[in-house]
């Protein structure tokens, strides 16, 4: 399969007194339809990637590239664009709106982007609520419903526009480990179905090892590379497990 | 502004689930709309009754005798008062008086042309003499501009032969009722015999002291060869000093003296009035404004998380601000109406409970859509701090924050 993103050469930094680089010289591509997770220990730099992967921030310097567009320069408005029609988010903390209820909330990407959703795509949001178990609290606000139902209706509103790629920023960060493992189940399986790509931030190895290819990061460099199926669950789990850096 | 659908349905939302501040936000513009309402009709009224009451009786122009008021006895240019100019016969009467009364009916804006001849007389009635001032006017034109009919209290409107309209005040120091006989002296010493005809209510002491007599009656009595003034009574009285204006450039040889002239403390009243009360009116405006403003800002701050989240989803800069704009133009709209139907039940309420009857409310459409226009474009202009701020904020700051 094809790649959907690619970065070359990719640095970021923050501050303009104290410069602190956070990525550095990031080299990457990444499958179309395939599960990509980011692990990493804290301050690696994972959720600055995934950010700018997803057209929330620009890099400093190097190549950004979505499905054959330039990203690298950092247009706001054409970010903005692109990441309503194409890009879907789940984040840590599910940034439901509490003014909305959860059906309504699974509606806003598509006014956004188009205005009234029409009869047909209220159903379809319904079916995919139907589909991962929140159908019930469907006309519930956020403060009636359980922190799993929440990232659950975050799921179904990243999804509900078909978008070609969704972010997810450790999904299940706030969950207990139980829900944690259901709720990535209902995710993995609806992006499965769609054919979506998802890339997802996580420091936990046993849900990393769920997707298709682990990419580790270590002081903002590209430490570890590899298909979780070419080097089976064992070998997968031993690549994790070892503190030194491996390319595939 | 174009407004996209999402624009609205959020802003709506975020208005309706902000229920406590909106409706707090609404009382405020409401109040401030109902009290500018309230306040300029009030005054607008208060104002319309004193220019009624001052001019809605009388003549609004007057063409005088060059000679009834002082003149300089220069002649410009330092030379002396040329002879010629001021010819000796017109001095204190207007002999020619036709020829203006026929300029003036053709004149645009002009509703009525009297002549008048006005004088000095004393009516005598139980042993003593009362002074009262004798005015002749021609019965169908002089009854315009005095407006008889509608001032008319008892009697009829009927100036011919020794017919006489009188003052009320007239009629009550000498008791005089319609069909009463009485003598006027004039102040050469001679006089003659009046029959009341009617007897009207012209709104001031000062005008309910004329006796009003048919011209060429008045003429004769007070011993004239033309009249004393021409009197004139235009469509809109704010006009009249224009008028007047424009007459002056047509005729040297009189003078011509409109309302505004006569009343001059009058309108300084007023325009100082009209004046303080758009001072207070501004304050009132821009204390909303300032309420929005905040109330607005503080509402933008709680809800930068969500507004992240939108940003993240795809909200442009232009339609973060945009949700602001439309709180605040919604709320000025709202605001403004229930702002009118508050004063307009206040002014109801306040001529009910408090009318005296003298003056009403100026319940005319600026009084009603200035304050409500100037409420929306306050709270347009309020909500642009908000808006700003949603515009500049960046989505991943709220993403990296929490």
């Amino acid at each position: 399969m094809a790649d959907i993103i690619a970065v070359k050469n990719l640095f970021k930094s923050f501050g303009d007194v104290v410069r602190t680089e956070v990525l550095r010289d990031i080299t990457a591509s990444f499958e179309r339809g395939a599960l990509t997770a980011i692990i990493g220990p804290s301050g690696s730099g994972k959720t600055t990637l995934l950010n700018i992967l997803s057209l929330l921030e620009s890099p400093t310097s190097g190549t950004l590239t979505i499905d054959g567009r330039d990203f690298s320069t950092g247009d706001v408005n054409a970010a903005s664009g692109f990441r309503n029609a194409h890009i879907g988010f789940i984040f840590q903390f599910h940034y439901l709106l509490p003014e909305f209820t959860a059906l309504e909330n699974i509606l806003i990407p598509h006014w956004i982007a188009r205005g009234r959703p029409p009869a047909a795509l209220v159903e379809k949001a319904e079916s995919l609520m139907k589909a991962i178990g929140i159908h019930h609290i469907r006309n519930k606000h956020l403060n009636q419903i359980s922190g799993g139902e929440q990232q659950r209706t975050a799921i179904a509103r990243a999804l509900v526009n078909e978008p070609r790629l969704v972010f997810a920023d450790e999904p299940t960060g706030n969950l207990d480990r139980e829900t944690g493992f259901a709720v990535l189940e209902v995710m993995t399986r609806m992006v499965r179905e769609l054919g979506t790509t998802l890339i997802m931030v996580t420091h936990d190895r046993e849900i990393a090892l769920r997707a298709d290819r682990i990419l580790e990061l270590v002081d903002g460099r590209v430490c570890k590379a590899f298909l979780v199926r070419e080097k089976g669950e064992a070998g997968a789990r031993a690549l994790l497990e070892d503190r030194g850096c491996a390319m595939d | 502004m174009i407004v996209r659908p999402y624009e609205a349905h959020i802003a709506l939302r975020f208005l309706l689930k902000g229920r406590g501040q909106t409706v707090l936000l609404l009382a405020g513009i409401a109040v401030g709309v109902a009290v500018q309402f309230f306040l300029s009709s009030l005054i607008g009224g208060l104002q319309a009754s004193l220019i009624e009451s001052t001019v809605g009786s009388s003549p609004h122009v007057f063409v005088l005798p060059p000679d009834s008021v002082p003149t300089s006895v220069l002649a410009g240019e330092g030379a002396a008062v040329d002879s010629r100019r001021a010819p000796l016969l017109e001095g204190r009467e207007i002999l020619s008086w036709q020829a203006y009364v026929d300029f003036l009916k053709k004149a645009p804006g002009v509703t009525a042309v009297s002549p008048s001849a006005s004088g000095q007389g004393f009516i005598e009635r139980g042993g003593s003499a009362t002074s009262v001032a004798v005015k002749g006017i021609l019965p169908e034109e002089g009854a315009v501009v005095y407006r008889l009919d509608r001032n008319l209290r008892e009697g009829r409107i009927e100036l011919s032969g020794d017919a006489a309209v009188i003052g009320q005040t007239v009629a009550e120091k000498l008791r005089l009722a319609p069909g009463d006989r009485f003598f006027l002296r004039n102040n050469k010493g001679t006089g003659d015999f009046f029959i009341v005809t009617g007897i009207a209510d012209l709104g001031s002491d000062q005008a309910n002291a004329l006796v009003f007599l048919a011209l060429d009656r008045a003429r004769s009595f007070l011993g004239l060869n033309g009249v004393s003034a021409v009197e004139v009574k235009v469509r809109d009285v704010f006009q009249a000093e224009a008028l007047a204006a424009s007459f002056r450039r047509e005729f040297s040889r009189v003078k011509f003296e409109s309302w505004q002239e006569r009343n001059a403390e009058l309108l300084t009243a007023l325009r100082s009035q009209s004046g303080s009360s758009g001072v207070i009116q501004f304050f009132v405006l821009f204390a909303i404004s300032l309420g929005i403003a905040s109330v607005l800002g503080i509402a933008a701050v709680q809800k930068s998380r969500q507004l992240g989240i939108l940003k993240a989803m795809g909200v442009d800069n232009r339609g973060a601000a945009n949700i602001f704009l439309i709180q605040g133009l919604t709320l000025g709209l709202a605001g403004s109406l229930i702002g009118i139907g508050l004063g307009y039940g206040l002014g109801l309420a306040f001529l009910r409970f408090f009318g005296t009857g003298a003056f009403g409310l100026l319940l005319n459409a600026a009084n009603l859509i200035t304050p409500a226009v100037l409420a929306v474009l306050g709270s347009a202009l309020a909500s642009l701090i908000p808006a700003r701020r949603a515009a500049r904020l960046s989505p991943i700051e709220v993403i990296r924050n929490g």
